[in-house]
């Protein structure tokens, strides 16, 4: 990993590194996407660089995850009595979503994903101004990015997208602050 | 155009309970000392990377 890399935010008047990673989808959503969500306030994307490169890129958005019913009001009473602590039970819990996440093929491999993901939970645990208990990321279904995840304790909220071109997981930040 | 970022659906049923589940699971749940540490020096690492262009003001 170099020592010598920069965090910014992207803009409009930032001048974006050359980045190519093996996917077109996300190479296509940093290149043409990102800024636009960035203008409409609906996502912000961070840019690791070096002075002549893209390292990595993470798009963050607001986010939640709610629960509609269960199959049972006398289970939903019971296991959410046992999820959470008295007079915190809600149908309802505020998260930020990793919307996309990029790493450089130069620089695949080498700790900047991880990295990032250690950074948003420290960062959403102890320096967010609001709650904040989830981390959901919409990641591309492709074996090694779903490792990754699995690799960094997220779990699947679903199995109706297993057949999908992206899958949504999640991570509990709970377990960072016990 | 890129896939536009999927919306996280309302849970319902078996995913609804899977999720609570998982929640009650981890209500109790610690990582260890060296995952703490190691989310600890990253977040450093990244506050350091974001000084030059105060992208994340540290107050």
């Amino acid at each position: 990993m170099t020592e010598n890399f920069f965090l910014v935010r992207l803009s409009p008047e930032h001048i974006i590194k050359p980045f190519r990673c093996d996917d077109n989808d996300l190479n296509d959503f940093f290149h043409n996407d990102a800024l636009p969500h960035a203008i409409q306030l609906l996502a912000v994307t961070y840019i690791l660089e070096s002075d002549s490169e893209t390292i990595a890129f993470f798009s963050l958005l607001n986010d939640k995850i709610s629960i509609s019913d269960m199959p049972s009001k006398t289970m939903w009473k019971k296991l959410i009595s046992k999820a959470m602590p008295e007079r915190k039970k809600y149908r309802s819990y505020p998260a930020v979503k990793l919307g996309r996440l990029g790493v450089n093929d130069s620089y695949a491999g080498k700790g900047y994903g991880t990295m990032i993901l250690d950074f948003i939970k420290e960062l959403f645990v102890y320096k967010n101004r609001t709650g904040c208990r989830f981390i959901t990321v919409d990641a591309y279904n492709d074996v090694n990015v779903l490792k990754f995840y699995q690799k960094n304790d997220f779990k699947f909220l679903t199995t109706k997208d297993e057949k999908e071109q992206t899958r949504l997981m999640y991570y509990d930040l709970k377990q960072v602050t016990n | 155009m890129a896939l536009p970022i999927k919306e996280t659906p309302v849970l319902i049923g078996k995913d609804a309970k899977n999720f609570v589940e998982e929640m009650k699971s981890t209500q109790d749940k610690k990582i260890s000392a060296e995952e703490q540490l190691r989310i600890k020096d990253n977040y450093e690492k990244m506050m350091k990377a974001s000084k030059q262009y105060s992208t994340f003001a540290d107050d």
